[in-house]
């Protein structure tokens, strides 16, 4: 089963987009902070993750350019999702090794949809 | 003075007491959050997982949706704050089927009638509801909000305006950032920045305004915006604003429309006889129209004796790809008995080289 990691500190949004996941056939797994992210990465290995940027310690794009930066982990695929929405952000979402960037308010159907496109491009 | 020892033990009996009750009122007061807390916690729970079917539009027969429409006021009182939390944050079939949960309610009516609260945070609650809701007629009941006395609800009724992407509320933002009691800047900006292209009328209106604050403001967002069709507007304003703070916002405009037909005015912007503000920001504009010409322009820019500018032309020749690349290679080439301004220039280039080539391009 494909495993999916949703990090966020909102509980709400962590819960809805665990819950769309989950629905669409993934086997999700959540975590509320940059650390906690990590450790997960590390102990589970899911095959995406998607991660807020704007977090208390550690944000969004630390935690993907430490993905990218360790071997073990820089094949995980990452999707940004965040208010963050000027072109500055977007580009340094996409500078840090995302591979996609979703912008709140989201389509949690839409989100699935870039999820499942994202892993079709890698199987390729 | 002697102090009987009667009244200093009644002194210290007296504190005793107000700290104990101090103390037993703190306690009361926690365990009596804490029971709400529970209480709401417990209400919550069998009804959270309904309302993300609802909002994961993974509710085809609508039945989660009638049942939570169908809720009483103490488990609606619960679940309101997480409903009305999402609505702002998800858009589409999700933003629709939690607005008319919120609305079956009567939640919409309540910030309808509490945008003349007399209370501030109830104001400030309303406008953010309205903006979450997407009530895109109620935007002209959220201007006069943007004049409030208090900073925090003008704040929240500028966001509220953005989000609503209300053409019609342009006009009221821009003014919004002058006068006695003003939005901040950025807040507005952001606001007519989320309502773009419909906003570029009363943002090219306001380049001719009288207040500099508000030409500076307008054209900044138009560049973001990206409105091509405000160029010529924004060329006057960087070549003959007699304002810095506008001429500097003009150049930043040009640069991010990236249009290679005012490549002219920006090498003007960046001549030595201007602001070292301007300066820099021309730069920068230069390095994002990317022309031969702007590619050209940056390559005499490096030899200038503002070094600071001159390691900014360079950075940016270093992002532009060959085109960059190729001035800086000719520019090392310059020989020991050059010139000092070719001795300049070719320094900032091998260090804009080097710094490209192990990753690292300055910024």
């Amino acid at each position: 089963m494909t495993a999916v990691l949703v990090v966020d500190d909102d509980p709400d949004i962590r819960d809805l987009v665990a819950f769309k996941l989950g629905q669409a056939g993934y086997e999700v797994e959540t975590a509320a902070d940059g650390a906690s992210a990590l450790a997960a990465v590390a102990a589970s290995r899911p095959d995406v993750a998607v991660l807020d940027v704007t977090m208390p310690g550690m944000s969004g794009i630390d935690v993907c350019r430490t993905l990218r930066s360790d071997p073990a982990t820089a094949s995980v695929l990452v999707v940004m999702l965040t208010a963050r929405a000027q072109e500055g952000d977007v580009e340094e979402g996409f500078g840090a090794g995302a591979d996609d960037y979703v912008v709140k308010p989201f389509s949690p159907r839409e989100l699935v949809s870039r999820v499942d496109a994202l892993l079709a491009r890698a199987r390729r | 003075m002697n102090v009987p020892l009667s009244v200093i033990f009644a002194a210290i009996a007296a504190d005793a007491f107000l700290i104990l009750a101090c103390s037993a009122l703190v306690v009361a007061t926690r365990a009596s959050r804490l029971k709400a807390e529970r209480r709401t916690a417990a209400r919550l729970g069998p009804l959270r997982p309904l309302l993300l079917e609802v909002a994961a539009e993974d509710d085809p027969e609508g039945e989660s949706l009638r049942r939570l429409q169908g809720l009483g006021d103490e488990d609606w009182a619960a679940l309101a704050p997480v409903a009305i939390g999402l609505v702002g944050k998800v858009r589409g079939g999700a933003k629709e089927a939690l607005a008319s949960l919120i609305d079956a309610h009567g939640s919409t009516g309540w910030a309808f009638r509490a945008l003349f609260s007399r209370r501030a945070s109830e104001r400030a609650r309303a406008a953010e509801m309205i903006g979450s809701l997407g009530h895109v007629e109620l935007a002209p009941r959220l201007l006069p909000l943007l004049k409030d006395r208090r900073t925090d609800v003008r704040i929240v009724a500028a966001r509220a305006l953005g989000q609503l992407r209300s053409p019609a509320a342009a006009s009221g933002l821009i003014e919004a950032a002058v006068g006695r009691h003003p939005v901040p800047r950025g807040i507005a900006a952001h606001a007519l920045l989320r309502i773009g292209v419909p906003a570029c009328p009363a943002l090219t209106a306001a380049l001719s305004s009288a207040d500099w604050n508000l030409r500076s403001l307008a054209a900044d967002v138009l560049g973001r915006i990206g409105a091509l069709s405000s160029a010529g507007e924004l060329g006057k304003l960087a070549g003959s604003d007699p304002v810095l703070a506008v001429r500097v916002s003009a150049v930043g405009a040009l640069g991010r429309l990236g249009l290679p037909g005012w490549t002219g005015e920006l090498v003007q912007a960046a001549g030595r006889q201007h602001e070292p503000q301007l300066r820099e920001v021309a730069v920068e504009a230069l390095g994002s129209v990317g022309t031969p010409e702007a590619a050209k322009a940056l390559g005499l820019l490096m030899a200038d004796p503002d070094l600071r500018l001159g390691a900014r032309a360079a950075a940016r020749l270093a992002r532009l790809g060959p085109l960059g690349r190729a001035v800086l290679e000719q520019a090392t080439a310059a020989r020991k008995a050059s010139s000092s301004e070719a001795t300049r220039a070719a320094t900032q280039a091998r260090a804009a080289l080097a710094l490209a080539a192990i990753g690292r391009v300055a910024r």
